[in-house]
């Protein structure tokens, strides 16, 4: 009857195609090796719809509170960044967070407080599927940031036992405050963040301990600053509360600690921690038909735990017939053995290539460093990092799938470092050539030179999207070449040709490596230097290649190169100008 | 069954008043509880549903008529009352008081055909009574207008403007005194609204029956304006404009009445003259809002049977740029109310209606497609008039309604009241309604 006066009512006017089921699961990826993604902070990407615009910074200088960005904007700029040519977007967390914390807002989506529902500041569900379809429709795969470590500051630790949040001074004057020797003889204590204490976070007096501290979950419904949601997630035993880490070469601390800003440190080594988590996350790949996880700080949480998370994804995925989702972390600032540690034993698909940044962006191609420094770097890793693929995972060994960037969210930009426009395109040139899968933080290819964190997270909007511009421009021609030379997507590298000469040597700053696949070689050469053009020989020394010797290389990139051809005995004396780069093949 | 004060209504006409000091009033007022413990409360889900669960309201009519060489002057003021009750919220409860009609008219003015108006005037046509809706013109200005009245046409021309206590419209900013001690609240934003409305009426009598026809326009306009935001920085405000028009087809008997609306606006016009747009585009306008409306109302019957009738439906969309925005929706209601008057002071009725809104954005909370609605029955088991016919006011009445709630519905309405979230929602009831020499004619 309803449905008669329904259907009388609305004479069919009111059917409205809408986002409003689950949609059908594509595998859209080949081969992880063929992408690049293009990292975005949703806030500071690009306003599509001004009606979420709560709390934002109208000025678009403090860049520690909420600017505007949202999936709407995103939508509006697909067709600039498919004609830049980048083919999957890592987008920031997108779940409601605590609105602010100590005069800062959770903009960047790291202060979960509800696993199930989405950021309002973002959009809504319908527009999220909007966005994910429609970068399926071009071609493009979506990678959702997501945090298993840890949720906002929801809770405080009631040290004091009395009820409310307070900054506690205590102390017996026996230099035992909180029961730890050696502490001064009066303990200043903020309850929503307080130090680590391996034994968990002490509730005392002046009269001294009284054992572990409650835990109380804040209800300040103004800044969103509610209890954990899903509501199981309101347990105080799912988290180690065991207080902020000040110690972070202590890998008890590192792992059971809270992070920084009072954070609050789940306890993923418990089963019901892991199946809730791998749960709220399973329902978002459902919901949007997400392409990958990328995973903050997974330094911080025990690698074992991604030996079940993973397969519960993956499981989830098989069951519904999406193949190749892919799975990587952020082992922030990790050495390559730490790193690898959370790809083995099917852990993650791959992770956050740090020591690549460090290591060849920051030290060999900003410095203009001895570029031997790279080979090593790139020699050095088969022995860390598994050679097969994770069962279950993409179909790429960890050391095929190490994502590869420049700079990103949690670190000052390219040209903050090193503000010199051809260094950064000599960068790029190299990220973009060698293997793993290149990322690009957004605003790179408009050169974008924020410092650290927030001025690294610029508003994008409204003037941002320029695709005359000339790193634009340069961007999109190396993207293009990529997609073009399979090589440079899937072929193995040999470096060719490193130096440990960085002055006025003749191949000082020279780099040059081979990618090859069966039926194709590409040779890419590079000079890091500043000021210098060199060349592949030193002393007499030559580049040698797997070219056949008479071989004639053609210039790829840039447009109007030199031929090269191969000397009878396989050497190539290849020119590089100073921060140049040369992609050559028969 | 039809009163004269409905026939009245629709041709439109003035009747004579008289000299000197009369009073009118409209008011509504009800005790209800939910069967559940709790207060009778609406479990509307459109823009305009059924009006028997509407708060209590009250308007005192005050007028002063006098004629002067064939000019009929007429002095109308209304205050209006809304909001609390003392019986019921306790003594320290304030209700809101505001002052509509506020307007000096002239019939006559120069020629017999001519009327001139200027003040504070609720100005519109005809409702949907069910709904307490007007459909397509109501406006509430201040400002003046003119009536042309020939033999069989009326032109109506009026031009107003309003300030709303808003943000959009108003703001002012604390600086410090100059020269003293204290603050003074600087005016930073006060920009105004202006309303123009032409509305042409054809009618065709015959004797107690009629027809008519009507075309309308609206026209809004704000100027630029500068926002200060609590941080002291400033946005600027752009100026916006929004148009609507629409006609109304009527017709009247001793058998009762009908009427269909037809209305399409854009920009600010789509809101409504009081509403600020609340989802603009990315410009800041509200360029990109639409609305458009088809309704009807009826009223028929015998002595002793008679029907209202209400429907309406409506597209609505905000001018945010997304497709999936809660504000971007179609609705409608279906409602009927049949009434038995059994004797000249006592009747039984019942209503019946069907309301739902269909939108493709997603309840935030259940991420499901937002489409609720709302089937009521309603019975009214005792209806004393005392005066005859279907809209015979004053009028008590036990009112006892069931409102079967979707699953989307309850969603919603309990996010304003968790009691809502039930199936079934009680509406039990004694109600008072009347309306005598109301400045509403």
């Amino acid at each position: 009857m309803r449905k008669l006066i329904a259907l009388a009512l609305v004479c069919g006017c009111m059917d409205m195609a809408g986002q409003d089921k689950n949609p059908k699961p594509q595998s859209l990826v080949d081969d992880w090796r063929d992408e690049v993604i293009y990292q975005i902070v949703t806030d500071r990407f690009a306003d599509g719809d001004v009606n979420n615009d709560y709390g934002v910074d109208t000025t678009g200088t403090d860049l520690t509170r909420y600017q505007g960005g949202d999936f709407l904007g995103i939508i509006q700029h697909l067709d600039y960044l498919h004609e830049l040519g980048v083919t999957t977007l890592w987008i920031s967390p997108i779940v409601r967070n605590v609105e602010s914390d100590a005069n800062l807002s959770g903009y960047h989506g790291y202060w979960t407080q509800d696993f199930e529902h989405l950021n309002p500041h973002f959009g809504d569900l319908a527009t999220l599927r909007e966005l994910v379809a429609e970068c399926h429709h071009r071609n493009m795969k979506v990678v959702l940031d997501i945090v298993v470590n840890h949720m906002g500051q929801l809770f405080f630790y009631d040290i004091n036992l009395d009820g409310v949040p307070d900054e506690v001074t205590i102390g017996t004057g026996d230099g035992t405050p909180l029961g730890r020797p050696g502490g001064s003889p009066v303990g200043h204590v903020l309850e929503v963040d307080p130090d680590y204490d391996p034994r968990g976070v002490q509730s005392a007096t002046s009269l001294g301990e009284s054992g572990m501290a409650p835990i109380i979950f804040f209800h300040v419904p103004a800044i969103n600053r509610m209890p954990p949601a899903p509501a199981m997630f309101a347990n105080p035993d799912w988290f180690h509360r065991k207080g902020r880490i000040t110690d972070w070469n202590d890998p008890q601390q590192v792992v059971l600690g809270d992070f920084p800003g009072g954070l609050k440190d789940l306890a993923t080594e418990r089963s019901e921690v892991r199946v809730a988590l791998a749960q709220v996350y399973s329902y978002w790949i459902d919901a949007a038909d997400f392409d990958g996880f990328r995973i903050d700080t997974v330094k911080h949480v025990e690698p074992e735990f991604f030996e079940d998370f993973s397969t519960r994804i993956r499981q989830h995925n098989m069951a519904r017939g999406k193949k190749n989702f892919i799975l990587f972390g952020e082992v922030f600032a990790a050495p390559d053995d730490q790193m690898a540690l959370y790809t083995q034993n099917g852990r993650l698909d791959s992770v956050e290539d740090f020591q690549f940044k460090y290591q060849v962006v920051d030290e060999t191609i900003k410095n203009s460093g001895p570029t031997k420094k790279i080979e090593q770097l790139l020699g050095s890793r088969a022995a860390l990092y598994p050679s097969t693929p994770a069962e279950g995972g993409i179909t790429l060994s960890p050391q095929q799938a190490f994502v590869r960037f420049l700079d990103n969210h949690d670190t000052a930009r390219f040209l903050y470092d090193k503000p010199s426009v051809p260094a950064l395109k000599n960068a790029l040139a190299f990220l973009l050539t060698m293997d793993g899968i290149p990322c690009i933080y957004y605003g790179t290819e408009q050169a974008l030179s924020g410092g650290n964190d927030p001025a690294n997270r610029e508003r994008f909007f409204p003037g941002g999207f320029n695709a005359s511009s000339d790193t634009f421009k340069f961007t999109q021609s190396l993207l293009a070449l990529r997609k073009q030379l399979e090589p440079l997507r899937r072929g193995d590298l040999n470096v060719v040709w490193s130096t440990d000469h960085s002055g006025s040597e003749e191949d000082a700053g020279t780099f040059a490596f081979e990618r090859s696949t069966p039926m194709q070689r590409v040779l890419v050469v590079l000079n890091v230097s500043d000021t210098q053009t060199s060349h592949t020989a030193n002393g007499g020394s030559i580049m040698h290649t797997g070219f056949a010797p008479g071989t004639v290389l053609h210039a790829k990139f840039p447009e109007g190169g030199s031929d090269v051809t191969i000397d009878s005995t396989g050497g190539a004396l290849v020119t590089v100008p100073a921060r140049g780069v040369l992609v050559l093949s028969p | 069954v039809t009163s004269v004060l409905v026939c009245a209504l629709l041709v439109g006409g003035v009747p004579a008043a008289p000299e000197g000091f009369d009073y009118g009033s409209y008011g509504r007022v009800g005790a209800a509880t939910d069967l559940e413990g709790g207060p009778g409360v609406s479990t509307n889900v459109v823009s305009h549903g059924s009006r028997l669960e509407e708060s209590p309201y009250l308007e005192l009519d005050v007028y002063y008529g006098h004629t002067v060489d064939d000019v009929r002057w007429r002095v109308v003021s209304s205050l209006a009352l809304t909001g609390s009750l003392q019986h019921f919220e306790g003594f320290n409860t304030q209700p809101t008081l505001m002052l509509r009609n506020l307007y000096l008219q002239g019939d006559g003015v120069g020629r017999p055909w001519l009327s001139v108006w200027a003040g504070s005037r609720m100005y519109r046509g005809d409702d949907i009574y069910l709904f307490d809706f007007w459909p397509l013109d109501n406006l509430n200005t201040i400002g003046g207008g003119i009536f042309i009245r020939p033999p069989s046409w009326e032109l109506a021309l009026h031009a107003g403007v309003n300030r709303l206590d808003d943000l959009y419209q108003f703001q002012t900013v604390p600086e410090p005194l100059p020269g003293a001690a204290g603050t003074i609240d600087q005016v930073t934003l006060n920009r105004e609204r202006f309303i123009e409305s032409a509305k042409l009426t054809y009618f065709l009598r015959e004797g107690p029956s009629g027809a008519k026809l009507s075309l309308y326009a609206e026209a809004h306009e704000i100027g630029e304006g500068i926002l200060t935001h609590p941080d002291r920085t400033t946005e600027k405000l752009p100026s916006d404009d929004g148009f609507l028009i629409g006609a109304q087809a009527g017709v009247w008997s001793p058998a009762g009445f009908a009427n269909l609306f037809v209305r399409g606006a854009t920009g600010l016009a789509a809101y409504g003259d009081t509403a600020i747009p609340y989802s603009v585009g990315l410009d800041k306008r509200a360029a990109d809002a639409r609305e458009f409306l088809l309704g009807t109302s009826a009223g028929i019957g015998g002595p002793r049977l008679g029907v209202i009738i209400g429907a309406y439906l409506r597209y609505f969309h905000a001018a945010q740029p997304g497709t999936y925005a809660l504000d971007r929706y179609w609705e409608g209601i279906i409602d009927a109310r049949p009434q038995l008057q059994l004797t000249p002071h006592f009747a039984v009725a019942g209503e019946v209606s069907y309301q739902g809104r269909s939108t493709d954005a997603l309840d935030p909370v259940t991420m499901q497609q937002a489409s609720p609605s709302v089937f009521k029955l309603t019975a009214m088991p005792a209806v004393v008039t005392f005066a005859p016919g279907l809209f015979g006011r004053p009028q008590l009445r036990v009112v006892y309604t069931a409102s079967f709630l979707s699953s989307e519905a309850r969603s919603l309405l309990s996010l304003a009241d968790t009691r809502l979230s039930q199936d079934t929602i009680h509406y039990l009831g004694i109600q008072a309604e009347w309306w005598f020499n109301s400045a509403y004619r």
